[in-house]
């Protein structure tokens, strides 16, 4: 029972009166309440950053049982992956323990391992999607008939160049983002809306406790 | 028919690798030799011009710099054309990351910008608080009481000691005139339209990726008064506010790259009509 209690009711419990109080805040202009909930703001600002450490010692758990597996499987590559990664995360935390984030050491680093792979990692994403367009947008329906159409359009007046030569570009483009587009993700966004406002009300009555993990009921 | 079938096979099948030299060899060209070419100004890239220069001086613009290392050529000229606007208004600017790469990138744009030679005073007139996780929650925070959300900037120097931080006393969104978010992140777009536009009614400007657009449409315009759109956003920025900075060489690139991907598209398609003309 005691075990309940503290595994289900107070959780539920602090889950309701903090929801109350956020949202409360939203509609009530009220001294007390205004600093009570910044100072829950605050709270979840620091949670939030001890996630982060707690990821990473979730990283070294993962990868040392990688390691060891497939060490004993002989599979070398996939090892060193794994160690690679560790030994990065550690070099990085103990330089930025060390000497600070903002300091020159930390700062070569991130300038010169992370930077430049980084911006590799995303640029090639530039290679897939070309690649994409020319393999698969064909003209074999009416459905994709109309999707070439219209990324055809997109493409060519997202280009300052083609705006310039075919200037009717400009208003069909204008017409697809403003009307179309628009129109869709504005459905999209007020049914994700309503879903997120029953979400919520359901998370407040205790009806939605999927967040607490596995209870016996 | 043979030919014709020959012909369609090559269509199809253009050998990728040559495609993507294509595009490689496109942009490493016009990096050497900028085209220049003219850059029509969209509604979208006006509106968020419009913003910055109806601040008034003393006025402060909040900025998120919410990017990362992949994204930086599209998000650090957008940041410092606006900045350099910003300054030209003679705005206060407080800079903040929700992204963790974001303050490790930033002294870079500060130092292409170089804010003391215009005789802007770190402190004074501008200050980068630095990184604050928690996302909603922290743009919120920040909104109530930066003072309470932050007691030392990025390089852990005290803030109680930065004139501009007495500006930023509770409630903290009375002080800002507009905020700026930079990120490559749907949510962070949209939580930051939610905490500042919707609920304080701060005008809001944003510069996500040009693909990241459709989802925050329709917030625009009325609770978001400007969209960069992505590096050819920052471009437009450029020219409209005589600022020519690095995005203008990206617009180059961007038509360039656009091009060649636009002809491989036509070709492949050309091949697979004559193709399925054969088997018919």
């Amino acid at each position: 029972m005691s075990g309940r209690i503290i595994r289900r009711q107070i959780p539920l419990a602090v889950t309701f009166a903090i929801g109350v109080i956020i949202t409360g805040d939203w509609f009530i202009k009220w001294g007390p309440l205004q600093t009570t909930t910044n100072t829950l703001m605050n709270f979840q600002i620091i949670i939030t950053a001890f996630m982060m450490g707690f990821a990473g010692i979730n990283l070294i758990v993962l990868h040392q049982i990688r390691i060891r597996r497939n060490v004993r499987d002989k599979k070398l590559l996939e090892a060193f992956f794994s160690i690679l990664l560790l030994a990065c995360l550690f070099v990085w935390t103990a330089v930025g323990v060390i000497f600070g984030e903002t300091s020159p050491t930390y700062q070569w680093l991130y300038n010169n391992f992370n930077l430049p792979l980084s911006a590799t990692a995303y640029a090639m994403s530039l290679f897939f999607l070309a690649s994409a367009v020319y393999r698969v947008l064909r003209v074999r329906s009416g459905e994709t008939t109309v999707l070439l159409i219209v990324a055809s359009v997109t493409l060519l007046g997202n280009m300052p160049l083609m705006q310039g030569i075919f200037p009717f570009l400009i208003p069909i483009k204008d017409w697809i983002a403003n009307i179309l587009v628009k129109s869709t993700y504005r459905a999209i966004t007020i049914g994700m809306g309503l879903g997120g406002i029953m979400m919520g009300v359901r998370t407040l009555l205790a009806m939605e406790t999927g967040y607490l993990g596995a209870t016996e009921e | 028919m043979v030919v014709e079938s020959k012909l369609a096979e090559k269509l199809e099948n253009i050998p990728i690798g040559l495609y993507f030299i294509l595009i490689i060899g496109s942009m490493c060209y016009i990096t050497i030799y900028p085209l220049g070419l003219p850059i029509p100004v969209t509604k979208w890239t006006r509106d968020t011009y419009d913003v910055v220069e109806n601040l008034n001086p003393g006025d402060i613009l909040l900025i998120d710099n919410a990017y990362g290392a992949g994204t930086l050529a599209v998000h650090e000229p957008g940041f410092i054309v606006i900045f350099k606007h910003a300054m030209s208004k003679g705005a206060k600017i407080v800079i903040l990351s929700t992204a963790v790469e974001g303050t490790l990138l930033l002294d870079r744009a500060i130092d292409k910008i170089d804010p003391a030679s215009k005789g802007y005073e770190y402190g004074k007139d501008w200050v980068h608080l630095g990184y604050v996780s928690g996302g909603e929650a922290a743009a919120a925070a920040v909104l109530a009481d930066a003072r309470a959300t932050f007691s030392v900037d990025y390089k852990g120097n005290p803030l109680d000691q930065m004139e501009i931080f007495d500006e930023l006393s509770a409630p903290t969104y009375t002080k800002i005139s507009a905020v700026f978010v930079q990120t490559a992140g749907t949510d962070t777009c949209q939580y930051w339209i939610r905490q500042a536009s919707v609920r304080y009614g701060i005008p809001m400007i944003q510069q996500p990726l040009g693909m990241m657009v459709p989802p925050i449409l329709p917030y625009y315009p009325v609770n978001l008064q400007g969209i960069l759109n992505g590096g050819l956003g920052a471009a437009e920025y450029e020219v409209y506010a005589k600022l020519p900075g690095e995005a203008v060489k990206l617009s180059d690139m961007l038509t360039v790259a656009g091009l060649v991907v636009f002809i491989f598209l036509v070709l492949g398609n050309i091949g697979d009509i004559i193709k399925r003309r054969g088997v018919r």
